[in-house]
């Protein structure tokens, strides 16, 4: 049984997410076991079975039919929840590209693993990074608490009338999802404050008001639902500040809403982070600064939609920018990376591209000195031959 | 209810953009006949979604979720399931799939839906083959046919396989109700549809579903034709409940070289692969009539 209080405890994420989703109380889930997001859907078989939750747990034969039956039963109008990772997401794929157009607010934690080939069940950020064209928004948490905190903030960034859109929130498979540490978990009626039940106000299947969703669209009609997701997406950007303002009031942790500053304002070498590696860079950040040296990170918290507008003006004033990628789109860059670049464009300072922590390779702290020792060398634009650079690769760093 | 009592409002609307002589059309129409407004239908891609549900002019006049191939049965499903999380247990949600998406891609999500007994309607139009893209054999094409990505030219003998029969894969799932239909045949038609609409749990009916353009067939042979093939063993009437099969139509085991004759796609058939079509269809029989045989064993 979960107390219905506010309390601590030691946790993995996984369970975190598990609770966060009792607190939120979707009326539909969809559960299928896939590596390393199985524990989510096990605790929430449990949390059910003793009553902490009343829901209707579809144990599906597929990732296909998970994301099939949210999809539906969210186009129905109740609260969904789903997790998944990896092969399980890219299978789900057909499916999670469906959603947006529809505009079913659906949440789904993804587990962050590598997708084969190699294979693997480590974590790289290789799984969701596909998706980010899917129209669903995507959140990167760093730890088990912010995991915890934006499964609930998700739910209302979802639902909000401007937005109506799905959500992946993500967290790095392992490092978070089977590690334990210490997780406030909220109460739930001060959850049901801050999350009122679902009320769909928008389309939804009901008999006594027949519409139609998901229909064949032709090219007469189509390019005007396209642009609406777009603009549903931009308008995310302040629905999600607004989501962590309200949060930060009433619970007292502010994680800055599009992105996360720390040390920026006056560095002058910048690290841009995403994931648990963030926890990692902080400490290097400081230990530099110590030293003297002015560094800084940028953690990306949101990347779909993507903050263009607080990375320039976070970034505007800094010599150099390295951004740490755990995936790679082969042949160009990081998708982190490139979506930095593009921001920053219109400025000529050096940026870099760390590719690290591949098929769940640490991620060190001596490989995080080694992305700044890297921006210290790379003082002007014009000494960036290649801005891909692997990090604790064999044969190409050392 | 019988045919008579059959009330002419449809929520399957007219003027729907199915070619002429189109049996999943009729299909359409009349289930939604017999089913009412308290229902809601999904339709995976496939022939129904292209002549009757692309915007602005549909033919649903009930709520109508269009979703991928794969998953028509995971779809309803979590349409029945968000239902009975509302309390609404008064709304019957129905599928109707082709052959192809149900056979073919979407076997997985039927499986598993059967296999939870979810509680939901589906309604497979089986018009032997992938007609919407132009008719290329699926998994429930016939041995012999004629189709465009079984060509019969240069030494080829048309579809290589014969039918997967979904009907009793769904019976080997203890599934609450499967049955088969003709519209030729249409109280038993309606006893079917009805029985399946006030049942709960998982429920499975499968129509034959005359094609024009893709069996090579006038446009006005549809009727006749399903009659012939259940007299002639081809389609058979029978339905699956609790555990007990009953044969709705004995086949006369007549006219089936007539029936396939009449067909264009059958036009290449050499006598031998009509004598394997033959002892195909009269070993299905068997195959059947032998659930009805041990029903009480």
């Amino acid at each position: 049984m979960i107390p219905k209080n506010r309390y601590h405890d030691m946790m993995t994420a996984n369970q975190a997410v598990a609770i966060a989703t009792v607190r939120a109380k979707p009326k539909v889930i969809a559960a299928y076991p896939v590596t390393p997001q199985t524990t989510i859907v096990e605790h929430l078989a449990c949390y059910i079975a003793h009553g902490d939750l009343k829901s209707e747990y579809v144990r599906v034969e597929s990732e296909h039919s998970a994301m099939s039956v949210v999809a539906a039963a969210q186009g129905t109008g109740v609260r969904t929840f789903t997790a998944t990772a990896s092969q399980g997401l890219a299978y789900m794929h057909e499916v999670v590209s469906a959603c947006g157009g529809m505009r079913l607010p659906i949440i789904m934690f993804v587990a962050n693993r590598t997708l084969m080939s190699p294979g693997g069940i480590w974590p790289e950020l290789s799984d969701s990074m596909p998706e980010r064209d899917a129209a669903w928004l995507q959140i990167y948490v760093e730890d088990n608490q912010e995991a915890f905190d934006m499964i609930l903030q998700a739910y209302k960034i979802a639902e909000d009338s401007r937005v109506l859109l799905p959500i992946m929130v993500c967290g790095d498979g392992y490092i978070l999802t089977h590690s334990t540490e210490k997780v406030e978990i909220l109460g739930e009626k001060e959850v049901d404050d801050f999350l009122p039940p679902y009320d769909p106000k928008h389309v939804y299947l009901d008999v006594d008001r027949p519409i139609a969703q998901g229909l064949i669209v032709p090219p007469e009609y189509h390019m005007e639902a396209k642009w609406q997701m777009h603009q549903a997406m931009l308008k995310a950007l302040e629905v999600i500040q607004e989501v962590n303002d309200d949060f930060a009031e009433k619970f007292g942790r502010n994680y800055g809403g599009l992105i996360e500053k720390y040390r920026v304002d006056d560095a002058e070498k910048v690290l841009v982070t995403i994931g648990s590696t963030t926890g990692t860079a902080r400490e290097i950040v400081d230990e530099l600064r110590d030293k003297g040296e002015k560094v800084g990170l940028v953690k990306l918290r949101v990347f779909r939609p993507f903050p263009k507008k607080e990375i320039k003006k976070a970034l505007k004033h800094v010599q150099s920018i390295g951004v740490f990628d755990r995936s790679i789109s082969y042949g160009s860059a990081g998708q982190c990376f490139l979506e930095v670049r593009n921001a920053m464009y219109g400025t000529d300072m050096p940026i870099l591209n760390f590719i690290a922590g591949l098929g769940g390779r640490d991620v060190r702290d001596k490989d995080i000195e080694f992305m700044f020792d890297k921006l210290k060398e790379t003082e002007i634009l014009e000494e960036v031959i290649d801005p891909v650079v692997f990090v604790n690769t064999r044969g190409v760093t050392s | 209810m019988k045919l008579k009592d059959l009330p002419d409002d449809s929520p399957y609307t007219p003027g729907d953009k199915a070619c002429e002589g189109c049996m999943a059309s009729n299909i359409a129409i009349n289930v939604m006949r017999i089913l009412g407004r308290k229902t809601i239908v999904s339709v995976p891609p496939c022939c129904m979604s292209v002549f009757a549900g692309i915007f602005p002019a549909i033919n649903w006049d009930v709520p109508y979720f269009h979703m991928q191939f794969a998953n028509l049965a995971s779809t309803i499903t979590g349409i029945s399931r968000a239902l009975k999380a509302q309390g609404k247990d008064d709304v019957v949600v129905v599928g109707f799939g082709g052959d192809g998406g149900t056979a073919d891609m979407g076997l997985q999500a039927l499986s598993g839906a059967a296999h939870r007994d979810e509680n939901i309607l589906y309604i497979c139009y089986n018009n032997e083959a992938y007609e919407n893209t132009g008719v290329q054999a699926s998994g429930s094409s016939p041995f012999g046919s004629w189709s465009s990505t079984t060509p019969v030219i240069n030494g080829g003998t048309g579809n290589e396989y014969f039918p997967k029969d979904i009907p009793r894969i769904l019976i080997a799932h203890n599934s609450t109700y499967v049955a088969t239909a003709a519209t030729s045949h249409i109280q038993d038609f309606i006893n079917k549809v009805e029985k399946a609409k006030n049942l709960r749990g998982f429920r499975y009916i499968e129509v034959l579903s005359v094609c024009p353009p893709g069996w090579k067939v006038p446009t006005d042979s549809g009727p006749q034709l399903v009659e012939e093939a259940v007299d002639s063993g081809y389609w058979l009437l029978f339905e699956y409940e609790k555990g007990h099969l009953t044969i709705n139509e004995e086949p006369k085991f007549e006219g089936l070289r007539e029936f396939l004759s009449k067909q264009g796609r059958f036009d290449s058939l050499t006598e031998d692969q009509y004598q394997e079509l033959e002892t195909f269809y009269k070993n299905r029989w068997k195959i059947i009539n032998n659930y009805q045989v041990n029903n009480d064993s």
